[in-house]
């Protein structure tokens, strides 16, 4: 008999693992990996000063072009798909980076002015600026004293 | 399973506030894959500083630490806040034999790659078989 009983065990129970993965891959595909949750993902930090909104998603991973923003009068949407590769023959031990496509809309306090809402992609970190519609921006009332006669 | 987490929290949004450092640091979410070859880490860190990544490995313990510097100070008013920004850190155990000189890291897009080549002694081997 080769090595220890133990790790004939555990080759058992690995092996074990592996066609139960397979058996629920051909049931669920891609039950294994975390799938993005739709109605939270990405979460969202946001900002604002007097003439912006600053909208704030941590999303590694992603390519410029993995991401579509569209921006709506109050609604901003954020679409977008992880792609992770498959490593099919390696041996698994950690599966929780989530992956797959997403979609979040969120309602700002305010209108915004869609085609001058910037976006910069950094290191993982998308920050956009979305300037606020005219007529959402606080305004400065002059008061004019008024000459007595 | 070779590897093991020393600390089981996956989400990484839980803060956990370090004692010895000033604000919250997170479990980056990690996928882990092992080959003939090397042990290979894929960790999400967005925002951090690629200069600012500590990797250390030491008697079977890798360790990470990524800086995030602080964003958005200046601005006025914060309208909502889902996820926390600081430090990611995490603690991995290795047992099978790493080549430690071999470790490879590069940092892309906010996610930190780590290829660890285990040593000679720790790959499989074929065995020829000889008939005479």
């Amino acid at each position: 008999m080769f090595g220890h009983p133990m790790s004939l065990m555990s080759n058992r129970l690995s092996w074990l693992r592996n066609e139960m993965d397979q058996l629920f891959n051909e049931v669920l595909p891609g039950w294994a990996r975390p799938e993005v949750r739709f109605d939270e993902y990405p979460a969202l930090n946001l900002w604002e000063d007097e003439g912006n909104f600053y909208l704030e998603a941590e999303l590694p991973g992603f390519k410029v072009d993995d991401l579509d923003l569209a921006a709506l009068d109050r609604q901003f949407t954020i679409r977008g798909e992880r792609k992770v590769e498959a490593h099919e023959d390696w041996t698994c031990h950690r599966q929780e980076r989530a992956c797959g496509p997403f979609s979040r809309t969120i309602e700002l306090p305010a209108a915004v002015e869609p085609e001058k809402v910037q976006a910069a992609f950094k290191h993982g970190v998308l920050t956009m600026t979305l300037p606020k519609a005219e007529d959402a921006k606080p305004r400065r009332i002059e008061v004019k004293a008024i000459e007595k006669k | 399973m070779n590897m093991e987490m020393t600390k089981s929290r996956e989400r990484r949004n839980i803060g956990q506030v370090e004692s010895i450092r000033q604000g919250p640091s997170f479990l980056p979410a990690a996928d882990i894959y092992e080959d003939t070859e090397a042990y290979r880490v894929w960790l999400d860190m967005p925002g951090v500083d690629p200069k600012e990544i500590d990797i250390n490995f030491e008697q079977g313990t890798l360790s990470v630490w990524g800086k995030v510097p602080p964003r958005h100070t200046e601005r006025a008013k914060i309208l909502s806040s889902e996820y926390g920004v600081g430090d990611f850190r995490r603690t991995f155990n290795l047992t099978d034999s790493i080549d430690a000189g071999g470790i490879r890291a590069e940092y892309d897009d906010g996610v930190l790659y780590l290829m660890l080549p285990k040593v000679e002694a720790a790959r499989p081997k074929k065995i020829a078989v000889r008939s005479k």
